[in-house]
């Protein structure tokens, strides 16, 4: 049992790192975008709010993420909690069910495309933007369906 | 899947969340398990088993869902 505690809290010290690193290129990203980015004027307010929305709002998920799995490193019982929610079989079953990791990556690059298009084309960030929408509907709907089936 | 989860636990005086933590999962699941919305994985069935000092044949109905399927089949 403790060897199993210490290797879900290095899989928890990886993942602060991964989310440094994400944290990270984002900052990189909105300096890129910054420098070379797209025409204000062919922006229309809702792709601004969006991509300003996305982007922002994703960085904040990050600092959170990264403050939260601080915390379960020092708390072991909050670390147990957390490993016990992440194992629970119904909670792996729904996730599986409603897309798995592929959805999620989906959604992530979904996100990406999004926030990039809106500084460049505005057809193209409508499209984007659909799509996202409905790929996270269909999501939430297939969790929700199988959780009450 | 029809299980005696719920009827075991009230006979050992255990809340859904004691018997969550015995097994290492969320009560969620227990909850699900006792609707017969969800049907636990062999070893959660195994662990659940093992708290009661029931068999898995007797804790998960085994027999009855066995022959309610068989049933289904025939219909068709």
């Amino acid at each position: 049992m403790r060897k199993f505690n210490i290797n879900y809290t290095q899989k928890i010290q990886w993942r602060i790192r991964v989310l440094w690193i994400i944290l990270i290129f984002m900052l990189i990203y909105m300096v890129i975008v910054g420098e070379i980015g797209g025409d204000s004027r062919i922006m229309t307010n809702l792709a601004h709010t969006v991509s300003s929305g996305i982007f922002f709002g994703g960085i904040i998920y990050i600092i959170a993420r990264i403050i939260h799995n601080k915390k379960l490193i020092k708390n072991r019982l909050l670390l147990k909690e957390q490993l016990q929610m992440e194992q629970d079989e119904r909670n792996q079953y729904l996730h599986d069910k409603s897309g798995g990791i592929i959805l999620d990556i989906l959604l992530v690059f979904l996100l990406f495309i999004t926030v990039t298009t809106a500084l460049f084309n505005m057809s193209a960030f409508y499209i984007s933007l659909i799509i996202l929408v409905v790929t996270f509907l269909l999501k939430v709907g297939a969790y929700l369906f199988y959780s009450y089936l | 899947m029809k299980t005696k989860v719920k009827e075991f636990r009230i006979h050992s005086q255990m809340t859904q969340q004691q018997l969550a933590d015995l097994v290492h999962v969320s009560s969620r699941t227990i909850i699900s398990i006792e609707k017969g919305q969800y049907s636990p994985s062999l070893m959660l069935a195994y662990r659940i088993a093992e708290v009661f000092k029931v068999t898995v044949e007797e804790l998960c109905c085994l027999k009855e869902n066995k022959e309610m399927e068989d049933g289904q089949y025939e219909e068709v």
